[in-house]
């Protein structure tokens, strides 16, 4: 039998603080985990804030996972995983699953479909590949929020929320610093451009600025997220310290969720861990990787921002 | 020859749970590994087991950086 993601959390969890995950979370983690191959990318998204215990796990989906399976009473994500295990899902370069924990309290929940927009695509011929039925308002509402992008910022995610019971769906724009994020809410929802405004500086300098919202059938929902990371890892770059201190200083994260992100990259291999590693499931061969991917910040207009953290870990062979 | 007994050597790694143990508590000097290997039946030398790739080493800081750069559109920087 090949690895399952369980497999590797369950390596990984002496390197994952319960600062982070705590015990009962991360029970609910591997409940998930078992279900799902071994043989992907796997980000967990931990809050930052005190008492904020939830963790919700994604996978990046391999094109030969036979997942479509695992989601036969989900007719149209079954057909979605098959089209993208055939590589029928045209000007779409990578899908990832998220599963919400708080959502679902056992079992394998439905997950939130996010599509990477390929590369030097139009993204309207995406939006119409991963949402066939769209409503036309809806539609048309997506497509104003598409033009006004400014390059060579550019479309990189479509969520499709249909599993939080709702008919929004995410975009997720790649490329805007934070003064143009203000600027293009101003345009495209200007009831979000003061709370964005006032998120925006917890990310200054960050590189791979991204920016989320949601397009539903009656406006722009509530919330706006913003994304921020660097290139280098942290024991390279010292911004990410100064990022994270900055979420200290607003109360947006605790000194020890702070501390064990910092602890979370590396890497092992069989040879260094012979004790722990999966064997029996993954063989001798490989490196499991652990990265810290980006922040997050949750702007809404009616309350205070919140601070999560995407911690990422996967099995490079 | 050798390599066949690299691969013996891999397999009843993979099976047996006693056999890693004993390997963990030898730490991580691949020489101690590979001696050890050999007192117990296994006929191979570091350079012939490096020559197959049976010792995966770490990733260089820039590879490791395109993995946690997965989620984030790595192929675009600004700033």
């Amino acid at each position: 039998m090949p690895p399952t993601c369980d497999d590797w959390l369950s390596f990984l969890r002496p390197r994952l603080s319960e600062a982070l995950v705590g015990r009962q979370p991360f029970e609910r983690l591997r409940e998930v985990a078992r279900q799902i191959p071994g043989d992907g990318l796997t980000a967990l998204e931990i809050r930052l804030a005190p008492d904020r215990e939830a963790v919700d796990l994604s996978i990046k989906v391999p094109r030969s996972c036979g997942l479509a399976d695992t989601f036969s009473s989900r007719p149209y994500l079954q057909q979605l995983l098959q089209y993208w295990s055939d590589g029928d899902l045209p000007f779409v370069s990578s899908l990832w699953l998220e599963f919400d924990q708080a959502r679902a309290p056992s079992g394998l929940s439905d997950p939130v479909v996010c599509a990477e927009v390929e590369r030097g695509s139009d993204p309207v011929r995406t939006l119409d590949a991963v949402f066939p039925e769209l409503d036309g308002a809806q539609r048309a509402r997506t497509l104003r929020c598409l033009a006004e992008i400014p390059p060579p910022a550019r479309l990189l995610y479509l969520f499709d929320l249909s599993a939080r019971g709702t008919r929004a769906l995410r975009l997720e724009i790649l490329g805007l610093a934070p003064d143009a994020a203000s600027a293009y809410f101003q345009r495209v929802a200007p009831g979000l451009a003061p709370a964005v405004a006032d998120a925006a500086p917890l990310l200054a300098g960050a590189e791979r600025p991204h920016l989320s919202f949601d397009v539903g059938p009656e406006g722009i929902g509530p919330r706006a997220g913003l994304e921020g990371s660097f290139v280098k890892g942290p024991h390279r770059e010292p911004r990410w310290r100064e990022l994270f201190d900055r979420l200290v200083d607003r109360g947006l994260c605790t000194p020890e969720k702070r501390d064990a992100v910092f602890a979370w990259p590396g890497q092992e291999t069989f040879w260094s861990a012979p004790g722990r590693w999966p064997a029996e499931a993954a063989g001798t061969r490989g490196v499991c990787v652990r990265a810290l991917s980006h922040v997050k910040i949750v702007a809404r207009a009616d309350r205070a921002p919140e601070a999560k953290v995407y911690l990422l870990f996967g099995w490079v062979c | 020859m050798s390599s066949s007994e690299v691969d013996r050597f891999l397999s009843d790694l993979q099976k047996d749970a006693g056999l890693r143990q004993e390997l963990a508590d030898l730490g991580q000097d691949m020489e101690a590994c590979v001696q050890w290997a050999n007192a117990k039946g296994y006929s191979f030398t570091l350079n012939e087991a490096h020559e197959i790739g049976a010792f995966d080493s770490d990733l260089s800081d820039d590879d490791l950086e395109k993995v946690a750069g997965g989620w984030c559109g790595n192929e675009t920087t600004i700033g």
